[in-house]
């Protein structure tokens, strides 16, 4: 509230001071929109005209220096089709603002990339996926769907499963630049991925090669693009959770806990303290076994198998433990809207406390194998170093955010369930390179780990789940006494009970978006009531990072980005 | 020669890993290049800007070669009855043993292997791989 009423005088300052082509006139912000959504998210409605003017004074005048997203949300029987939805955050205040346009079938919106970097992949995404085009964008091709797909998959009358089959991978191309070639100079094409160790599948890096030096490069992403959006749209709130596993599948708890801690905002319930100390428990052992995933994996790339086999362990040690919550290992599925699936079973605290001192034991061990070996430092140190400002500008978030000397962390900034009570620290790098992120990656499992510990030696009593009918099964043997089929979650087309409807119809966005901070880096989860969450990027910078490197240099740094989207 | 893509790569990591050690079962060697390798492991959902890729590393495969399809969107599309997942790589690629599971135990794959290494003891026709071509739709990348 208290930011909206600061940002309207900043804005209408602006516009009566500032002249010339990026001026604001006091017309156009006279239809400006300013409100706050009934859960407190301040939003912001302009016309698209103002679109630039707007993005430009919020980015110089220092107020968000994050674009976080940039994505659409379609309306097919309104008269402008689509919302354009921005969403800004500050990393100094922690504010976070949504901007919001609105755009019809065949208009064009003004492209933000001169001003968020980051905003370049969001942009060809919602282009991909909506067909809204972002005019002035340098590159405004597919960023998902295969270079052959015609149509925009997430318009509402797209069906979802209406698939189109891809002839040809996309062959290497770039454009001649008399500037690389010349003098005798020739460039040889290399292909790297997405079939390939280090880029898991999901990614594919198109390089012209000068001997050993990478002259430039393109990548291409969207190899698993499993098309998430389009199955959560199609699937009831409940169905959605297990989707959600296979985001981030080497930390599916912290995914679960993303979704569902959204639909609960947009509910406006709270879940009891249990089910908040079951989910941190779960969300911390899952950034473990993140890491480890993370650290084992590419010390196998860098040539350090013992590494892997080491962490591995540990890494079966914490399925076990999922195993006795739900017998899962992988895709867990452990939490419900309203609080976890079932209650830890007896004595299942006790043995988190057990993993977690092995676990704390092993990690020594591999800080002992890898931290000051000689072969491990020179083949990390200095690779994709990073500035700080230039990790915000192309929209860095979780530890190779961290790595690179910003010490911003969710959980501290804007503490959510219990992790205000906890006593952790965070850690932070200096340079961004391989090794920082390393380094980050090795503390953070010691705090997480701490955590846990504090959390179990103080399980809070009481129940896992909350048990309004409306939004939550009721158990197995209770369900005697509730044979009727009541309006709920789970009946019907996707309802909600009366007082979150209420909620719904008061909030004119119909918009909600909940924020955690996950294995390796921040999830915003958008539910809109017509549909459209997106997942943050971490990779969009190796284009423009892999100028004049080796291809080694390129692979190693490539692992430490984590890759892994589904 | 693993094709791990997604959630099912990182289990077939675990059977891998120092627990369900592969390498018990004379399978040991990984091999990410599609010359050196005899046995094509997709783990993992295959999407449709994927697949001319999955038939091309197929076809570089020397022969005798053998393909197990691990878990059920490998093997069907799984849950993703989406427009931007291949609903199966038998569509494209013939398989010699699917392994159900989202994502199957290690158990499962371990079992998978066993299986097509009994496949081979036994001779077994695998009239899949000599009834099978190149799919129409997917051109050759040369
Ligand atoms: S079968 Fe399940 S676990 Fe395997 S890749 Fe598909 S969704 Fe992931």
């Amino acid at each position: 509230m208290e930011q909206i009423e600061n940002l309207k005088s900043d804005l209408s300052q602006f516009a009566s001071g500032a002249r010339g082509a990026e001026a604001l006139p006091p017309q156009t912000l006279e239809k400006f929109k300013f409100f706050t959504t009934p859960v407190g998210d301040d939003v912001l409605e302009i016309p698209r005209e103002a679109v630039t003017a707007l993005f430009r004074h919020l980015k110089e005048s220092g107020r968000y220096d994050f674009v976080m997203d940039v994505t659409c949300v379609d309306y097919p029987t309104r008269e402008k089709r689509f919302d354009v939805v921005y969403h800004l955050f500050s990393s100094k205040t922690f504010s976070r603002l949504r901007v919001k346009t609105q755009v019809g079938e065949g208009e064009t919106v003004k492209s933000i990339t001169g001003i968020y970097r980051a905003a370049n992949w969001f942009e060809r995404e919602a282009w991909d996926m909506f067909g809204v085009v972002f005019e002035g964008h340098p590159n405004l091709t597919r960023l998902l769907t295969h270079h052959e797909f015609v149509g925009h998959p997430l318009r509402k009358d797209y069906d979802a499963d209406h698939q189109q089959h891809c002839s040809v991978a996309m062959p290497l191309h770039f454009a001649p630049d008399a500037k690389l070639v010349g003098e005798g100079r020739q460039l040889v094409p290399l292909n790297i991925g997405p079939s390939h160790p280090a880029t898991h599948g999901t990614l594919r890096v198109m390089a012209e090669i000068d001997g050993e030096t990478i002259a430039r490069a393109g990548v291409e992403i969207g190899y698993l693009h499993r098309c998430f959006e389009k199955m959560a749209e199609t699937h009831p709130y409940n169905q959605v959770i297990p989707y959600t596993d296979r985001l981030n599948y080497c930390s599916a708890p912290l995914n679960n806990v993303a979704y569902c801690k959204t639909v609960e905002r947009m509910l406006g319930v709270e879940i009891p303290p249990k089910a908040q100390a079951m989910r941190v428990i779960l969300s911390e052992l899952s950034r473990v076994i993140d890491h480890i995933v993370c650290i084992g994996a590419n010390a196998v790339d860098l040539g350090a198998l013992t590494g892997f086999f080491h962490l591995f362990t540990y890494r079966e040690m914490v399925y076990t433990l999922f195993e006795k919550l739900c017998g899962a290992r992988l895709t867990v599925s452990l939490t419900r809207i309203g609080g976890m699936a079932n209650d830890a079973p007896e004595g299942w605290f006790d043995d988190v406390l057990d993993t977690v001192k092995k676990i704390r034991a092993g990690v020594d061990t591999l800080d002992g194998l890898l931290t000051g070996n000689k072969i491990w430092q020179q083949r990390t140190q200095g690779v994709g170093a990073i500035s700080a400002e230039d990790a915000i500008s192309w929209g860095y978030t979780g530890p190779l955010l961290r790595a690179a000397g910003v010490g911003l962390d969710l959980r501290k900034s804007q503490p959510y369930y219990i992790y205000d009570q906890l006593d952790f620290k965070v850690p932070v790098g200096t340079t961004g390179d391989v090794f920082d992120r390393y380094l980050v990656r090795v503390a953070e499992m010691r705090e997480s780990l701490s955590i846990i510990e504090q959390v179990c030696k103080n399980v809070p009593a009481g129940d896992y789940t909350i048990r309004d009918k409306a939004i939550v099964l009721p158990e197995k043997r209770s369900l005697r006494q509730h044979r009727r089929p009541h309006e709920s979650l789970y009946v019907g087309d996707q309802r909600a009970s009366s007082s979150c409807r209420r909620n719904l119809r008061r909030d004119r966005s119909g918009q909600w978006r909940a924020w955690i901070l996950l294995g390796e880096r921040w999830l915003g989860t958008s539910v809109s009531s017509q549909g459209s969450p997106a997942v943050l990027l971490n990779l969009s910078i190796v284009p423009g990072s892999n100028h004049g490197r080796t291809i080694g240099r390129c692979h190693r740094d490539l692992g430490f980005d984590e890759p892994d989207r589904g | 020669m693993p094709y791990g893509t997604a959630c099912c790569g990182i289990e077939l990591m675990s059977v891998m890993g120092p627990k369900y050690d592969l390498a018990r079962f004379g399978a040991e060697v990984v091999r990410f290049s599609p010359r050196q390798a005899d046995l094509l492991i997709v783990a993992g959902t295959i999407t449709e800007k994927m697949a001319p890729i999955l038939v091309h590393i197929y076809e570089q495969m020397l022969d005798p070669k053998y393909v197990i399809s691990m878990g059920a969107c490998a093997s069907s599309g799984g849950f993703y009855r989406s427009y931007h997942v291949l609903q199966g790589i038998d569509k494209v690629v013939p398989v010699d043993v699917f392994v159900p599971g989202c994502p199957p135990t290690p158990e499962a794959v371990l079992d998978g292997i066993m299986t097509l290494q009994r496949m081979i003891a036994e001779h077994t026709p695998r009239p899949w791989r000599e009834n099978w071509k190149r799919p129409a739709f997917i051109k050759s990348p040369l």
